[in-house]
C-alpha cells in the first residue's frame, strides 16, 4: 500500500512538474500545437487539390528561418514584410553565429523537432547539406531560375550529385583587394586602381610591394594585416578541393601559401593581427595596414562599418580603392534552402522566390545596400549607375560584374570549414618558424584524419 | 497543478487516519523525487547511452547503431590526439592545483589563527572568492585581451619595465598559453578552496589549539601537528573535487584560444566536444573518450581515497 501510494505521489509530482515546465519554457509557442491542429483542419481539404509539382499548402502558422548573418533578417523585415503585409502567418528569424551554426542545425535536422523551415547555408559548409536528405529539391517546388539569369556557379554550388537544385542565393561573391589610396601614393608612388593593379598583379609582385611598403614606412605600415587574409585567396585558386572522391587532397596551392606565408612572416611584413580580431578591424581606420582582401560583402559589412577611428573620430571613407589583386578568388556566399518535411512549403518557396528571383526586390535591395547580385539581368541593368563614394567614386559594381563570371566554385566541399581551420593553425605555426614544412603538413593531415576518419588518405 | 496536488494531500490524510498514526517518512519520497527523476533522465540515461555508443560506429547523421565490439577502445589508446589531450589536461591541472592548495592552506591558516586576528577578514574572503563569480567567458576574453600580441597591456608593461625587448606572443608559446590557462584556473578557484579549508579548520575543536599553545607549541608546530592531520578529510574532498573538475576543464581553454597553439591547451573534454560536434561528428570516438575519462577519474579517486583513509586510521590508532 505504502509503495503504491508513494509511486502515485511521484507520478503526480512528475505530471505537475511537466505541466509547469511546458508552460514555462514555451511562452512564445504557447498555443503552437493547438494552432497546428487548427491550421491543418481548416486547410486540409485545400491541400488535396494542389498540383503535385507545386509546393504543398502551408500547414503551420509560422515560418521559421535560420540564418547566421543579419542580412536575411533585414531583407525579410525591411522588404519582404513591407511588400507582403497580409501574409497570414508569422516569420520567425533565428540568427545563430557562424561558429555554432552547424552544431545547432545538425541535431534539429536529425530529429526534425523545432527545425527551421528555411535555413541559410554558407559556402564553407553548403555542400554538406546539399548532398544530404534534409534539403528539398527546389525544382519540384516550382523555383525555376533561368540559366542565363542566375550565375552558373551560384547554381552549381547548390546542385547535388544527382543534379537536383537544393538551394538558391541572391548574391555572388567575387573577391577583390581593397587598398588605401593615400598610403599607396605615399609608399608605392601610385594611387589609381589601374596603376596599383600593375604593381600587384601576381604574388611575386605582391611580396615585393609588401617589402617596399614596410621599408619605406619604417615598419609603421604593412601591406596586409595577417596571413589569414591570404588564405581565402590561395584556397579559392586551388585546382582540387580538400576532398576529391572521398579522398583527402592537399593541393599545391596550399603549399604555395605556406611558402609565401613564411616569407612574409619571417621578414615582418604583416601586421600580426588575425582576421576578425579587434586590431584587424582597428587598422581599417588607422594607417597600420594598407590593404585587405575582401569580397563583395566585405566592402559594405566590414570596411564601411569600421572606417571611423574610435580615437580620433576621423574616417578613412573616400580613401579606398578596389582592384582584383594578385589572383581572382571568391569568398563566402549565402544560400537559402528548404527543409525536407517542412509544413510551410508554400511560404518557404514564396520567400526564396522573392529573395533570389524577384527583380523589383533585387533592384531595390542592390541599390540600397550595394550588395552584389547573382541575378545577371538585374546586374546588367544597374551596374553602370554606381559611383561608390567610399571608393572615391570608383564603380565597384561594374568591376565585380567583370569578375563574377570567372568564378569556379567546384572546389567547395562540405568539410571546408573544419579543414580550413585546421590548415590555418598549421599555416601560422609554420610561418612563425615553430615547425618545419614537413611536420606542419603531417600535423595538418593527422588533424584532418582525426576529425574525418571516414575519408581515404 | 494545484488540483493534482490537492488530490495527493487528500490521499495522504485518508491513509494516515486508517493507519492510526502520522507517518512522515513517505514525504521523503516526495521530496527526493524531483532529483531522482532529473538524475535518471539527464545523467544516468546519458551515461548508459554513452556507454552503449562507445561500442558502436555511430557518426554524422547516421541513426542506426551498428555494434563493433571493443574496437573503439583499442583505437583510442593508440590515438595520438587523444593521448595529447590527456597529457595537456594533466599538465594544466597539476600546475594549477599545487599553488592553489598551497596558497589556500596558507590563507586559511592566517585567517583562522586566533593569535593573529586579521582585520577585515570578511572583505578579504569576498575578494578572494570574487573571480569565481565572474563567468568563464568574460574571464577568457579579459585574459585574451591582456596578453594579446603585439600591443596588449601585459606586453606593453613588460616592455616599459625593460623585462622584454620585443613583444612576446604568449598565445603562440605552448608553455605560455598553458601557464595562462593554469593561472586562470588557479585564480578562479583558490578562493573557493580557501573557504572550504577555513571551514574545515574552524571545525577542529579549539581546545586542541589552546592546549597546544599552553604547552608552548609554536604557530608552525600547531599547524603541522594539529591542523594538517585533522584537515585530512577536507583536503581529500578538495583534492577529489578539484581533480574531477580539472579533468573536465573546458570553458577557459576553449574560449581563450580553442586549443591553439598547436593544440597545447586542447583538453580531454575539448577533444570530446570537437569529435562529437565538429568535423565528421564522430559520436563513437567522443563516447569512447568520455568513458575512458570516467574510468580514469574513478580509478584515481578510489586510489586517493584508499590511500588517505588508511592514513586516517593509522592516525587514530596512534
Amino acid at each position: 500500500m505504502k509503495k503504491i501510494l508513494s509511486i502515485l505521489m511521484v507520478l503526480t509530482m512528475v505530471f505537475s512538474l511537466a505541466a509547469c515546465g511546458a508552460k514555462d519554457t514555451e511562452p512564445s509557442g504557447g498555443g503552437k500545437t493547438g494552432n497546428d491542429k487548427a491550421g491543418s483542419d481548416t486547410t486540409g481539404k485545400d491541400t488535396e487539390t494542389s498540383e503535385p509539382s507545386g509546393p504543398a499548402e502551408n500547414k503551420g502558422k509560422k515560418l521559421v528561418v535560420w540564418t547566421f548573418t543579419d542580412e536575411i533578417e533585414k531583407m525579410i523585415n525591411e522588404y519582404y514584410l513591407r511588400h507582403n503585409p497580409d501574409l497570414g502567418y508569422e516569420i520567425e528569424i533565428v540568427v545563430i553565429p557562424n561558429d555554432q551554426y552547424q552544431q545547432k542545425l545538425d541535431p534539429v535536422l536529425g530529429s526534425g523537432k523545432s527545425a527551421p523551415d528555411v535555413f541559410a547555408l554558407e559556402a564553407a559548409f553548403v555542400k554538406k547539406y546539399v548532398n544530404s536528405d534534409f534539403t528539398k529539391d527546389l525544382k519540384t517546388l516550382g523555383i525555376a531560375p533561368k540559366a542565363d539569369e542566375t550565375l552558373q556557379y551560384v547554381l552549381d554550388t547548390v546542385t547535388d550529385e544527382s543534379g537536383s537544385l537544393k538551394g538558391m542565393s541572391w548574391q555572388a561573391t567575387p573577391g577583390a583587394f581593397f587598398y588605401r589610396r593615400s598610403l599607396a601614393k605615399k609608399y608605392l608612388g601610385v594611387s589609381e586602381p589601374e596603376e596599383v593593379q600593375g604593381l600587384l598583379s601576381d604574388f611575386d609582385q605582391f611580396y615585393e610591394a609588401a617589402k617596399t611598403v614596410n621599408d619605406k614606412s619604417g615598419g609603421e605600415t604593412k601591406l596586409v594585416s595577417s596571413l589569414g587574409d591570404l588564405q581565402n585567396v590561395f584556397l579559392a585558386s586551388r585546382e582540387n578541393g580538400w576532398v576529391v572522391d572521398n579522398k583527402f587532397v592537399i593541393d599545391p596551392k596550399a603549399e604555395e601559401l605556406l611558402e609565401i606565408g613564411k616569407k612574409l612572416e619571417s621578414e615582418g611584413l604583416t601586421n600580426q593581427a588575425e582576421q576578425w580580431t579587434e586590431s584587424w578591424f582597428a587598422s581599417m581606420s588607422n594607417d597600420q595596414v594598407m590593404g585587405y582582401f575582401l569580397p563583395t560583402w566585405g566592402l559594405h559589412y566590414v570596411l564601411k562599418s569600421n572606417a571611423v577611428n574610435a580615437n580620433t573620430g576621423e574616417s578613412t571613407s573616400g580613401d579606398w580603392g578596389m582592384i582584383q589583386g594578385p589572383s581572382p578568388y571568391f569568398w563566402g556566399g549565402t544560400w537559402l534552402t528548404v527543409r525536407e518535411g517542412t509544413k510551410m512549403e508554400k511560404a518557404a518557396v514564396d520567400l526564396i522566390n522573392y529573395i533570389a528571383l524577384n527583380k523589383d526586390f533585387l533592384t531595390e535591395y542592390a541599390k540600397n545596400s550595394g550588395d552584389f547580385l547573382a541575378h545577371q539581368s538585374v546586374v546588367e541593368s544597374i551596374k553602370d549607375s554606381y559611383s561608390e563614394e567610399f571608393l572615391a567614386g570608383q564603380n565597384h559594381y561594374a568591376k565585380f560584374a567583370e569578375m563574377a563570371p570567372s568564378i569556379d566554385a567546384s572546389i567547395l566541399t562540405g568539410s571546408d570549414l573544419d579543414i580550413n581551420n585546421l590548415f590555418a593553425e598549421q599555416l601560422t605555426a609554420y610561418s612563425k618558424g615553430e615547425k618545419d614544412k614537413e611536420t606542419a603538413l603531417a600535423d595538418f593531415k593527422a588533424g584532418v584524419q582525426s576529425a574525418f576518419p571516414n575519408l581515404d588518405y | 497543478m494545484n488540483q493534482e496536488n490537492n488530490v495527493g494531500v487528500l490521499r495522504i490524510k485518508k491513509t494516515s487516519k486508517r493507519m492510526g498514526k502520522a507517518k512522515y517518512s513517505k514525504y521523503g519520497y516526495f521530496f527526493v523525487a524531483p532529483f531522482i527523476i532529473a538524475f535518471i533522465l539527464f545523467q544516468l540515461y546519458p551515461i548508459i547511452y554513452t556507454f552503449v555508443l562507445s561500442f558502436t560506429d555511430l557518426a554524422g547523421w547516421e541513426t542506426k547503431l551498428d555494434f563493433v565490439g571493443v574496437k573503439n577502445y583499442v583505437a583510442i589508446v593508440k590515438n595520438s590526439h587523444f593521448i595529447r589531450a590527456l597529457q595537456n589536461t594533466w599538465i594544466i591541472w597539476v600546475i594549477n592545483f599545487v599553488p592553489q592548495i598551497a596558497i589556500a592552506l596558507m590563507l586559511a591558516k592566517w585567517f583562522t589563527d586566533t593569535r593573529i586576528k586579521l582585520k577585515g577578514a570578511g572583505l578579504f574572503k569576498t575578494t578572494f572568492y570574487m573571480p569565481n563569480i565572474i563567468t568563464a567567458a568574460s574571464v577568457a576574453i579579459l585574459f585574451y585581451t591582456l596578453f594579446s600580441y603585439p600591443v596588449g597591456p601585459v606586453n606593453q608593461i613588460l616592455m616599459k619595465l625593460n623585462v622584454l625587448a620585443e613583444p612576446f606572443d604568449f598565445f603562440r608559446s605552448k608553455t605560455g598559453t598553458r601557464l595562462i590557462v593554469a593561472f586562470i584556473q588557479f585564480w578562479m578557484w583558490y578562493g573557493s578552496t580557501f573557504i572550504v579549508i577555513s571551514a574545515g579548520i574552524l571545525g577542529i575543536n579549539p581546545s586542541l589549539f589552546e592546549a597546544a599553545r599552553i604547552d608552548g607549541a609554536s604557530s608552525w608546530q600547531i599547524f603541522k601537528k594539529i591542523t594538517l592531520p585533522l584537515l585530512r578529510p577536507i583536503t581529500l574532498y578538495v583534492l577529489i573535487t578539484s581533480l574531477v573538475g580539472g579533468m573536465q576543464m573546458f570553458d577557459i581553454p576553449f574560449l581563450l584560444t580553442n586549443g591553439a597553439p598547436d593544440f597545447a591547451v586542447e583538453t580531454l573534454t575539448m577533444y570530446i566536444y570537437k569529435q562529437a560536434f565538429t568535423g565528421n561528428r564522430n559520436f563513437y570516438v567522443a563516447a569512447t573518450a568520455s568513458i575512458v575519462l570516467l574510468v580514469i577519474v574513478l580509478l584515481i579517486s578510489l586510489v586517493i581515497f584508499k590511500f588517505m583513509n588508511r592514513h586516517n586510521k593509522e592516525g587514530v590508532n596512534k
